[in-house]
């Protein structure tokens, strides 16, 4: 369970994040949507316990996130976010194996290269191991990124709480693979792995999510489960668009026109 | 894995042998191997050196190469550190303002204490002008690392421009100091700011292998922080990195190692980039490689390059700075064509 309460954050006098509460149980799949600079990467960072909150507080199972010692958060939680550079170079195998950091001291034991190994083929990026990192495209890039949070919380300790946090893990994914991501998620949650993601397209969400947290200004103005109803206005209110709501045949959801 | 990794350190070990051999055996008095192998028993013996030839060998020879490769090992560990820390390859261990503190420290005792005789001042000795360029390198990296330091978290490109804002004074003071020079300080100034082995003494080889053995073991630790910290500093951080610390410890360290090596030898530019570089086309990245590869690439080169520098215009000597600026601008201008090619998507500096 992870309690975010009452949390507010500033960069200088700006506000971005005013008294945020969610409650996220285990193995839900939370959505975080909002306009640009709604301060939805923030509220990421300090779910992560990257960013200390100036007031409120971050708990991980009852216990204060900034108060856990780093190399073990390191094994319950890890974070893809939006930087994918790396001057350096270094191949694709490498990098997802940097995920397996936190277990080993000096070099990857068998399992290791196994839980690596078998998060490039769940991805299907294992023909690209040993590309040099450089050298791919965004989105390969970004999905090397996803092996390599994949292996990070792959704790082998059943019943060890874990939880990934995504920030916009789709932005450079053709729609097939944007799909496979966040299928590859859905099933984590599953095994009882929580899911927060940061997404832009609300129809993605709407497919994904357990619930979606829609945020304006630093604030939540709204939070929706899967299959409850979803007015026209909260998305022109969020996004300052018009928008249709149009109800999935088949499915108790909706899809959203713009 | 690179293809070259399982030759590398045999050959590269090898090599190193060999031009060890190679750089006491020539220079303006030739030595033998057979000299070499009568020397070395005497010596072990306790005895002195049978002939002219020996003697040059053990007492001036020998600690120059040493002190050479011990200095190439140290200056190329140091740009791997840096280049970590900074997550970038075209950081140079001189560029947060460390080398030139450490030679504003040298060239103050160079002109103003040469001509006092305070006791204290002569007690130090040989010691005197490491012991100001270090305390000109620790004022230097301190100032830096304040200033960037109080700019929120340190960020790379506060820390990258306040180094050229220290650098920058660390210079005009050092270029004070040799306008009220007079001419001989003046030249020794010069000399010493383009880096020299000519001075060489086993008292400096002890203390920098000291040096180099407490701080490789160290650095050897941080091997995988590093390679994490290539991701980034958010992504250094989720995989349980304490990146603040890491950054503290990896100054602190190359503070040491620079002030240590700039006080004995002067200032000698590009080795850090230079090495690193190479040793990353051969074996990629990983700094668990990167790290011991580079000190025997750093020793081999710059014990070459130190041959270069008394061979090229012998019996004269060039400074070695000198040949490895020469050589190494280039390969920081195409270093830096080559960011530019490759920098898309995000992250900074």
């Amino acid at each position: 369970m992870l309690e975010v309460k009452q949390v507010s954050y500033f960069v200088k006098e700006k506000q971005l994040l005013n008294h945020i509460s969610v409650s996220i149980p285990e193995g839900d799949f939370l959505v975080i949507m909002g306009a640009n600079g709604a301060g939805k990467s923030t509220l990421l960072k300090i779910m992560s316990g990257l960013l200390k909150p100036h007031s409120g507080e971050i708990t991980w199972n009852g216990k204060n996130i900034s108060t856990i010692p780093k190399p073990e958060l390191a094994r319950e939680r890890a974070v893809l976010s939006q930087h994918y550079h790396i001057h350096f170079p270094v191949s694709a195998y490498e990098v997802v194996m940097m995920g397996r950091y936190p277990y080993f001291t000096n070099a990857p034991a068998q399992a290791d290269k196994v839980i690596a190994e078998e998060a490039m083929k769940r991805m299907q990026v294992w023909h690209l191991a040993e590309r040099d990192y450089n050298t791919l495209s965004g989105g390969e890039a970004q999905k090397i990124q996803m092996c390599r949070v994949l292996a990070q919380i792959e704790n082998q300790e059943p019943g060890k709480p874990r939880i990934l946090l995504l920030d916009e893990p789709v932005s450079h994914l053709d729609i097939k693979y944007q799909h496979q991501l966040l299928a590859e998620a859905q099933t984590l949650t599953k095994h009882g792995v929580t899911i927060v993601a940061v997404l832009h397209d609300i129809n993605l969400a709407l497919k994904y999510a357990a619930r979606i947290v829609f945020m304006k200004q630093g604030s939540v103005v709204a939070e929706i489960a899967r299959g409850e109803n979803l007015p026209a206005t909260l998305l022109q209110e969020v996004f300052d668009v018009n928008a249709n709501v149009f109800p999935l045949p088949g499915s108790e959801g909706f899809f959203v026109s713009f | 894995m690179h293809p070259f990794t399982k030759y590398f350190f045999p050959v590269s070990l090898a090599l190193l042998l060999a031009v060890l051999l190679a750089a006491i055996a020539f220079g303006a008095v030739p030595v033998s191997l057979q000299d070499m192998g009568t020397a070395v028993q005497h010596w072990l013996h306790g005895g002195k050196p049978a002939n002219i030839y020996q003697g040059v060998f053990l007492q001036i020879r020998l600690p120059r190469v040493l002190l050479c490769m011990i200095t190439g090992a140290v200056l190329a560990v140091s740009g791997v550190l840096m280049q970590g820390l900074f997550r970038n390859p075209i950081v140079e261990p001189g560029l947060i303002g460390t080398s030139a503190g450490a030679a504003f420290g040298a060239s103050v005792v160079f002109v103003l204490a040469a001509g006092t005789n305070y006791a204290f001042l002569q007690a130090l000795g040989p010691l005197l002008v490491p012991m100001f360029a270090f305390a000109g390198a620790l004022a230097a990296t301190t100032i830096v690392y304040m200033i960037a330091g109080s700019m929120r978290r340190m960020d790379v490109t506060s820390l990258l421009l306040t180094g050229i804002a220290v650098n920058a004074v660390g210079l005009s003071g050092t270029g004070f100091m040799s306008y009220i020079a007079r001419d001989p300080q003046a030249r020794s100034i010069t000399f010493w700011n383009l880096g020299t082995f000519s001075g060489a003494s086993w008292l400096q080889v002890e203390i920098i292998a000291v040096v180099a053995v407490f701080v490789f073991l160290i650095a050897l630790r941080y091997a995988r922080q590093l390679n994490l910290l290539m991701l980034g500093e958010e992504e250094a951080m989720y995989a349980g990195v304490e990146v603040e610390k890491l950054k503290k410890r990896i100054m602190l360290l190359n503070t040491a190692m620079i002030s240590v090596t700039t006080a004995f030898v002067g200032v000698i530019g590009f080795m850090g980039l230079i090495v690193p570089h190479l040793v990353r086309m051969m074996l990629g990245s990983n700094h668990r490689l990167v790290l011991p590869a580079s000190m025997i690439v750093g020793a081999v080169l710059l014990t070459v390059a130190d041959m270069g520098a008394r061979l090229l215009l012998a019996p004269a000597e060039i400074p070695i700075g000198i040949i490895t600026s020469l050589v190494g601008a280039p390969v920081f201008v195409i270093l830096l064509k080559r960011m530019q090619f490759s920098a898309k998507g995000g992250g900074h500096a």
